[in-house]
Parts: C-alpha cells; sequence; structure tokens
C-alpha cells in the first residue's frame, strides 16, 4: 500500500476495532512498566485483555494467545517480583555492563548516543499529530513507553474523528507511517537484543509480542487501506 | 478480522475490568496546546564547560530540545570562543546510554567488582530514606565518625559533614594541589586562601616550567597564551624528565633527573640573588626575611645542584641570569608540576616556583603570576541561617589532623585508617563522584571498603566503584544544572558566566539537593537552608553585579566587571607582604625557608627506573573514558621508555609490557622514545576502568595508581612536609615483556 496516496479510510466495525486497538497497544505500555506491587495486582487483567484481543484475530496470533497463557501460567506475584525488577534495570536501565537492551530507538541507529535522529523524527510525528511531550516527563521521545502511548492517543483520535472520513482517515495513514517507519525499525532489533540477554523470560515473551503486535497491526492497517482504495 | 458480536464481548470484558479506564494512559504525551513543540531554529543556551576545572565558558545550541553543537563563549576570557577536544567532546557524557539513570540498589548482599549487585530500581525517596536511616542508625550506635564522606570540598558538602557531625570529609586535594595551596597561603594570600590560578603568559618574555605542562593537558587558555607568548618572542624553557609536549614546543628542553628540581632553583635563587640580579624595588617594598632567604642558600651552589640533577652548573646559571634579566619573566606552575603532589620535596619546590617570582617581581604585575581578580559578592552565610554544628572528634580516619596547615582528606592514608579500625571503625561511606581508580593502589581501598555496612554512590557513570555501592544516585551533568560561575582559572579582571542548562534527563539530581534531602530525612532540618533564603541570596548576587539574568544572557552569556589592571601592592599574609620566612610555617613549627630534600626512593638495581605520571590531552582524569570519539583517537594508554633501554629489553613500538612495582604490576603497551631519559618510564593517567558498565572505557589500558603504594599516617609523617602531599611519583619500577 501507497501510503502517500490520499486513500479513504473506512470499513463496517473500524471503530469499535480501533476502539480494541487502543486497548491493545495502552495494555502494552502497562505490561512494559517498571514491575511493582501495583503493577502485579494489575499485570493478569493486563493480560486478560491482550488475550481477549488477539483470541479472535484468528490463526495468525494464536502463538502470541499461547504466550500469553505461557506468561499467566508462571503467576507472577510479590514472590517473584524482585526477579522481575532486577531483570527490568539490567535489560533496560543499567547493568554493570552496558545497559543490555535499552528501549530507545537512538540506540539502534547509527550513532551511539540517545536523542538521535529517531527521537527527533518522533518529536516532529507527535508535534504534527497534535501531541508533544510531557513537560513533566524526563524521558526522551523515542523511548518505547513513549511511542506506544502515541500510538494510543492515534486511536483514540481515530475514534474521536470517526464521524469524518477524511479525518480518521488521515490518523489511520499517520498511524500506518509511525509503525512502519518508526517502531518497526527498532523494535525487532531490540526483541532480539532483550532475547540474548534476558535471564527470567518474561521481558523475552514480552518484547516478541510486542514486535508481532506491531507487525499484525502493520498488516491490519495495510489491508484496511488497499480495502476501502477497492 | 474482528466482528461486531466478538466487539460486543470485548466490551463486555473491558466494562467489567476496573483498572481499564480508557483515559489510563501513562502521560508522557499531552495535547500540543499543553506543552513546547519542538523547535527547528537553534536557540542558544550559555554553560560552563564541566570536564576539568578550568571551565571553559561555552555557548549551546539547542534545536529540537537537543544540544546539537557547542562552541566556546567569545566573551569569556578563558574560552575565548574556543573549546578543547574533551569539551567538543562531552556532549557525548550527555547522551550516553551508560549513564546512570534511575536511583538503584543492590539486592546482592555479596559484594565485589564484576560481582553483580542484582540492582533494582528505586524512587529517590526510597534511595534518601535508606541513607537517612542508615546514617542515624550508625550516629547512634558508632557515633557519627563512623560515617564517611568521600567528595570535593564544595561549601555545601562541608556543611553537610558538619550538619552530621563527622570530621570525615576525604578529598583528593593532597592528591592534586596541596603543596601549592599552602606555599601560597603561607607565603602571600594568606591562611584559607590558596594559590591564585591566572598566570598572564600572554605578556611574558620569559616562560619557565618545571614539569608543566598546561598545553599538554589541553588548557585551553593556557596552551593559547603561551602559544601567543612565543609568537611574540617569548623564551619557553622546560625542565622535565619527559619530552612534555610544552617541552616540545620550547627553546629548550632540559631532561632533568626527577625529583632534584628543587636543587636547581635554590642554585638559580642563589646565582640571582648574589649576582644581584633580583628586582631590588620590589623586594625591598613589598617582601620580607629577604636576609634570611640570602643566608639559606648561600650553601646551594650551581656545582652542587648539577652533582643531583644532571644539569651542568653553568646551563643552571646561564637560565637563572635569562630568568632575572629577560622581563617579565615567570615560573609557570599549577598544580601536577614538580612543585605539585609527586615528590618528598615538593612542598619546598613549590615554595621556590614563588621565591623565583618574587625575585623578579612578577608576582602580580603583567606577565607574571596574577591574584584572580573576582567580583565582590554576598555569601550565603549572609543569608541562611544555621544553629551550631555539632561538635565532631578531632581524631580523622586518615590521620590529618596530626597536619596543623591541612586537613582536606588524604587519598592514601584513608584506606589503612579504616582497615585498621584506628582511631575507630568506620562503617558507612557516600562518594561523590571519586572513582576507585583516582586513588593509589585502589584493590587496598577496595578491601577497605568491603568492610563497611553501608556504601552509597552518586555519580554520573555506573562506574566500578557504584558495583560496590548499597545505594547508586544518579547525578545529572553539568548540561543540567543552572547558576552563575566566577571565571577562576584565569582572572585579569572579574568575570562571571550564566548558565543555562537543558531540561534535566530521566530522573537524576543534583548532589546539592541530594545533600539537602538525607538530612531533611535525618531529621536535621535546620541545617536545610531556606528556599526564600536562597532566592534572596541569589537575588543579591544579581543586584551586587548590578544585572539580571535576562541582562547577562543578552549579552552573550557573561557579566564583565572593571578590566583595568591595579598591580597589588598588600598581600594576604599577617604582615601584609611577601614573606619569604612565612609566621605561618615558623608559628606550627616548620622551618620557613626551604632546604634541600632528598627524593624518598631512587631507582636500583632491582626496579632500575622511576614512575612518571602524566596527562595527555585527550583524557580528563577517570571522566572522559566513555566518549567515543577520544577513546578513537587515543584507545589506550602506553608506557614511555628510552629507547636504547627497550632495545636492550627486547621491547619493540606496541609490544605490551609488564610495569612492575613493590605495589603491583599493570600490562601496558610500550612506546619507545627518545623524548624521556634513560632512568623513567612514563605512563599516563586516565585508563584502566574495571567497571564494565562504562562500556566504552572498559578494558582500554591500565591504571598505573595500581604501582603507586598507599601509606598509613605514620610512614607519611615520616616526609617533612607540611602540606601532607602525597608523592605520586616515588615509586620506582622494573619493565619486561609481556
Amino acid at each position: 500500500m501507497n501510503m502517500q496516496n490520499d486513500i479513504s479510510y473506512r470499513s463496517g466495525d473500524s471503530t469499535e476495532i480501533t476502539y480494541l486497538r487502543t486497548f491493545a497497544y495502552r495494555a502494552f505500555a502497562h505490561c512494559f512498566i517498571y514491575p511493582s506491587k501495583a503493577w502485579i495486582s494489575e499485570l493478569q487483567g493486563w493480560l486478560n485483555t491482550l488475550r481477549s484481543i488477539l483470541e479472535d484475530f484468528g490463526p495468525s496470533t494464536e502463538d502470541m494467545v499461547k504466550t500469553i497463557e505461557e506468561i499467566q501460567k508462571e503467576k507472577y506475584n510479590l514472590q517473584t517480583l524482585q526477579t522481575l525488577q532486577i531483570e527490568y534495570t539490567r535489560l533496560f536501565i543499567n547493568a554493570t555492563s552496558s545497559v543490555l537492551a535499552p528501549p530507545y530507538a537512538s540506540a539502534y541507529s547509527e550513532e551511539r548516543w540517545f536523542y538521535g535522529p529517531p527521537a527527533i523524527r518522533a518529536l516532529y510525528t507527535y508535534q504534527k499529530a497534535g501531541f508533544a511531550l510531557s513537560p513533566k516527563s524526563r524521558e526522551m521521545p523515542d523511548y518505547l513507553l513513549v511511542e506506544l502511548e502515541f500510538m494510543t492517543r492515534l486511536c483514540k483520535k481515530e475514534m474521536e474523528d470517526s464521524k469524518s472520513y477524511g479525518e480518521a482517515s488521515d490518523i489511520c495513514k499517520k498511524q500506518h507511517y509511525f509503525l512502519t517507519e518508526q517502531l518497526m525499525p527498532w523494535v525487532s532489533i531490540w526483541r532480539k537484543y532483550v532475547e540474548a540477554s534476558d535471564r527470567a523470560g518474561f521481558y523475552t515473551k514480552l518484547a516478541m509480542l510486542i514486535e508481532k503486535w506491531l507487525k499484525i497491526d502493520t498488516a491490519y492497517l495495510t489491508n484496511t487501506g488497499e480495502r476501502s482504495i477497492a | 478480522m474482528i466482528s461486531r458480536r466478538d466487539f460486543l464481548k470485548f466490551s463486555g470484558l473491558l466494562a467489567s475490568s476496573s483498572i481499564l479506564e480508557l483515559d489510563r494512559d501513562l502521560g508522557f504525551l499531552v495535547p500540543s496546546a499543553e506543552a513546547a513543540q519542538p523547535e527547528k531554529e537553534e536557540k542558544k543556551l550559555y554553560g560552563v564547560c564541566g570536564v576539568c576545572s578550568m571551565g571553559c565558558a561555552y555557548i549551546a545550541y539547542v534545536q529540537n530540545g537537543r544540544i546539537v553543537r557547542l562552541e566556546g563563549n567569545p566573551r569569556d576570557q578563558i574560552a575565548e570562543g574556543k573549546l578543547c577536544v574533551k569539551g567538543c567532546s562531552s556532549l557525548n557524557i550527555l547522551y550516553d546510554p551508560d549513564r546512570l539513570k534511575y536511583p538503584m540498589k543492590r539486592t546482592n548482599p555479596k559484594k565485589g567488582i564484576g560481582v553483580d549487585p542484582k540492582w533494582v530500581k528505586i524512587s529517590w525517596d526510597e534511595a534518601i530514606g535508606m541513607v537517612a536511616t542508615k546514617f542515624k542508625e550508625i550516629i547512634a550506635k558508632d557515633g557519627p565518625q563512623a560515617i564517611v564522606i568521600f567528595a570535593r570540598a564544595k561549601p555545601h558538602l562541608k556543611h553537610f559533614v558538619k550538619s552530621i557531625g563527622t570530621p570525615n570529609l576525604i578529598v583528593h586535594s593532597n592528591a592534586c594541589d596541596v603543596s601549592h595551596d599552602i606555599a601560597w597561603e603561607s607565603m602571600v594570600t594568606g591562611k584559607g586562601k590558596g594559590r591564585p590560578f591566572t598566570v598572564d603568559y600572554e605578556n611574558s618574555r620569559y616562560i619557565l616550567s618545571f614539569g608543566w605542562d598546561g598545553p599538554g593537558k589541553s588548557k585551553n587558555k593556557w596552551g593559547r597564551a603561551v602559544n601567543n607568548a612565543l609568537e611574540k618572542g617569548a623564551r619557553l624553557v622546560v625542565f622535565d624528565p619527559r619530552l612534555s609536549i610544552t617541552a616540545s614546543k620550547a627553546h629548550e628542553w632540559i631532561p632533568i633527573k626527577p625529583g632534584t628540581d628543587l636543587a636547581v632553583l635554590l642554585a638559580m635563587i642563589r646565582t640571582i640573588i648574589i649576582e644581584n640580579l633580583f628586582d631590588h624595588e620590589f623586594i625591598s617594598k613589598y617582601t620580607i626575611g629577604f636576609n634570611e632567604l640570602k643566608g639559606r642558600v648561600q650553601q646551594y651552589t650551581p656545582e652542587w645542584a648539577e652533582k643531583i640533577s644532571d644539569v651542568p652548573a653553568g646551563r643552571i646559571v646561564r637560565i637563572a641570569r635569562e630568568f632575572a634579566t629577560t622581563k617579565p619573566a615567570v615560573v609557570a606552575s599549577h598544580k601536577r608540576d614538580a612543585g605539585g603532589p609527586l615528590y618528598s620535596n615538593s612542598f619546598r619546590v613549590a615554595q621556590c616556583f614563588i621565591i623565583m617570582n618574587t625575585l623578579v617581581g612578577s608576582i602580580d604585575r603583567p606577565g607574571g603570576r596574577i591574584l584572580d581578580r573576582k567580583p565582590k559578592l554576598p555569601k550565603e552565610k549572609d543569608f541562611v541561617k544555621y544553629p551550631e554544628y555539632p561538635k565532631a572528634i578531632k581524631e580523622r580516619i586518615d590521620g590529618m589532623e596530626r597536619y596543623p596547615l591541612t586537613k582536606k582528606g588524604n587519598f592514601f592514608t584513608v584506606a589503612q585508617g579504616i582497615l585498621s579500625k584506628k582511631p575507630y571503625p568506620v562503617k558507612a561511606a557516600l562518594f561523590w563522584k571519586y572513582n576507585l581508580p583516582s586513588f593509589p593502589n585502589r584493590l587496598r581501598l577496595e578491601e577497605a571498603l568491603k568492610t563497611l555496612d553501608f556504601i552509597a554512590v552518586s555519580d554520573i557513570y555506573p562506574t566500578e566503584l557504584t558495583e560496590l555501592a548499597d545505594v547508586v544516585l544518579p547525578e545529572g551533568t553539568f548540561f543540567e544544572g543552572k547558576g552563575l560561575k566566577e571565571r577562576k582559572y584565569h582572572a585579569m579582571y572579574p568575570q562571571m558566566a550564566l548558565v543555562e542548562g537543558i531540561k534535566p534527563l530521566y530522573d537524576t539530581k543534583g548532589f546539592k539537593k541530594v545533600l539537602y534531602s538525607i538530612l531533611k530525612k535525618m531529621a536535621l532540618k535546620e541545617y536545610v537552608p531556606d528556599e526564600e533564603a536562597l532566592k534572596a541570596f541569589s537575588k543579591a548576587k544579581f543586584e551586587a553585579l548590578g544585572t539580571t539574568k535576562k541582562e547577562i544572557h543578552s549579552n552573550g552569556g557573561i557579566w564583565t566587571g572593571d578590566k583595568e589592571f591595579k598591580p597589588k601592592t598588600e598581600f594576604g599574609t599577617p604582615s601584609k607582604k611577601i614573606e619569604f620566612t612565612p609566621s605561618l610555617l615558623k608559628e606550627k613549627g616548620f622551618d620557613p625557608l626551604p632546604y634541600w630534600i632528598e627524593p624518598k626512593v631512587m631507582p636500583n638495581k632491582e626496579y632500575p627506573y622511576r614512575l612518571i605520571i602524566y596527562r595527555t590531552p585527550w583524557q580528563r582524569m577517570m571522566k572522559t573514558q566513555n566518549i567515543p570519539v577520544l577513546i578513537e583517537i587515543y584507545p589506550e594508554n602506553t608506557a614511555t621508555i628510552y629507547s636504547k633501554e627497550a632495545e636492550k629489553l627486547n621491547i619493540k613500538d606496541g609490544d605490551y609490557v609488564w610495569v612492575e612495582s613493590t605495589t603491583g604490576k599493570i600490562k601496558v603497551k610500550a612506546h619507545p622514545s627518545e623524548g624521556i631519559r634513560s632512568d623513567c618510564v612514563a605512563i599516563d593517567h586516565s585508563f584502566g576502568h574495571r567497571g564494565k558498565g562504562m562500556s566504552v572505557a572498559f578494558g582500554k589500558g591500565s591504571n598505573e595508581g595500581d604501582l603507586v603504594p598507599d601509606m598509613t599516617i605514620e610512614e607519611m609523617l615520616k616526609n617533612p612536609d607540611p602540606s601532607a602531599n602525597v608523592m605520586w611519583n616515588e615509586v620506582v619500577v622494573k619493565v619486561s615483556k609481556a
């Protein structure tokens, strides 16, 4: 699909589906925040949400559903919380070796340092969509959680603007562009780094789920766009 | 594909879940109207480089919230529009992926370098709480002296230490500049005033260096000033066992025997006095003790000095004459030169530097050593009042209470103090931006630290020391701070630089704020300054300068005072004169005049080379090794050895060699050279990080400090040095092919 074309985007249940996609992005983001007691108490709820959304996507999501079930069987609780905290810290914040799988797009670009071109690109994408980094946040624009939140915000905006075909279509294009040009390119590499270093297993599974979800959502947006052209 | 039926099913599921409200976003983004947007236009922010203490003022160009480039501020008398290689590349520190990002605590009780501390991220509240609780427990059980603070002696650090009641603030100064400070305080500036930093190289006609290599450390202003002086026809003469960068630019390089500069200086002073070449007017008007000095140096003939230093007597005399008759002339010095913390006799060398400059009338005169011109600013104590501090016991863990003139702490004796548990056991340490390789014989300090119950470390990077920490407190970089900084390293006239930081990244905090938070949590609120008082203090500073922040910004980030140079006619000593026989030294029972002291060690059959430690232009202490471009320029340190010695040992350029002292053994790349004496091996500092957390720095080169012995305070007291300098170069080594 050529996203540069002016595609009129609309399908039968798209508002409802977008509603669910909003939840999927939000659920992935909440699963990825730093593990705490509150997080543990909510984890099963977010995983249930994800499982329910994915179950009906057909055969393409069967392995994802299976992975979620595997995570749920692990029964992460207060006893295992510290294991996850240690793993999160060494993979994504600081380790006694270099931070192993930094969740920032710039970390996977040519420059070694953070706040590189991918962060600037993300900033402009947020600006074009009517958003900005919160003055309260100290995180960089290309942090995984910021990018997932952006997708949530775009999905919500799509729902809010669903009465206007033109505006909804434009937002869908923005989503597709952000997924293909910003998120997907680095999340696939990041997932490999997580897989190579994760000792607890949880983050390998979560990174794999996030990567697969981004692929599925990209395909969904592509198909929907093509259908609407037809 | 999802159908309406499915959607209804999900709607039921979502509605039943209390946690899944539609608006539970994480809050990283807001609608555009609520926040600043990225800007393609470059915006200027002013600041001061924090890589080295020179503190060149810079202009940072910010685009889209990111600093994209730096340049020296042309209005700053230090930077003059230029930055050195380290300053230019320091943006890497700000955006380094390895930076410490959040407070963390260890969950693995087993401690050691290379042992995973199993860090977990914690809140600042928890981190501060851990430090405060532990300190309170220790104070109640063992007394405040059981807490040792390792940090630079900034005013807020001294205040913190006094507030909790420990005598133990361990500062690096006696491994750095203490001999110069005490020499200047006793002879010129007065007690507690330290040394001036400014030298008017630019207008000097004769620059004489004894191991001073400011340009070789890429000290921005000094390198430029010396080059300018040379272009204008000044003569540069360098005594140094190693062909330093400054020596390579000199008219004369004299490879003096290390540790014997004092002999040459005493003979030069004698020559200048005996041959009546000194500035009579300056000596009679502004000095006391000249006759005693004259009497003292009679014994130090150039022939005597030749035997000690390997410098021919004729050359000593000729250079002394040139120095005294070419006006203005200056002896260059700063920190780690022959008058710095290198040899048993360095304090007396520092005294001789001042004497030489005084004899030729170069103290606070154009082309000479200038007493820094600083703006008159209000003091914090006039705005912030604290109750009386608790009385701390006198005995320090490093034994420094036995030195009457310097109590700043001792990097060389602290480890043995902790291990011996004398005069008391130590239970906790709080470090601010010091790392293990900054100390001599770091293995001993590591061993000592492992005996403690609790260690907290504040730093920018996960250094090897953080691997021993119970709590890690992430600090911001100098790009993230705000304020107003005095121009100190070159202050021909009063000048202040504005510091406008970018929004701090991650969850980092300045150490001053951290210390105040710890005091609050320890229920010592009375020692935490009132916010309003601090605001009034800040306002008063601008009022004293007669300006505002906005005005300084619009004037290019710099405030400049009166530029007219009025030479001083009074000095800070009790006599208001330059004291050749300082009352401060006499009162404390020290010989007031310089005299010859043998170096502590000499190369011998088993250890035939003296270790010379130096700095390169590419690195600053242990701070800049994670900057990739600097490592690319110069990937690891080397052992420079005289080519013929290398040939004897079958060592070629680039071969790895073992350098071994009685303390330790390191593997380092050899660099045979004609530019060093045959009885020396020179190794540059800044390498040998063991912490993998600094991923660029790790595994590069070796730490020469591992060859340097630490000491007990009794061992240190055997050296008759009132400044307690640590004698980094009093080490002999042997070399073998690895």
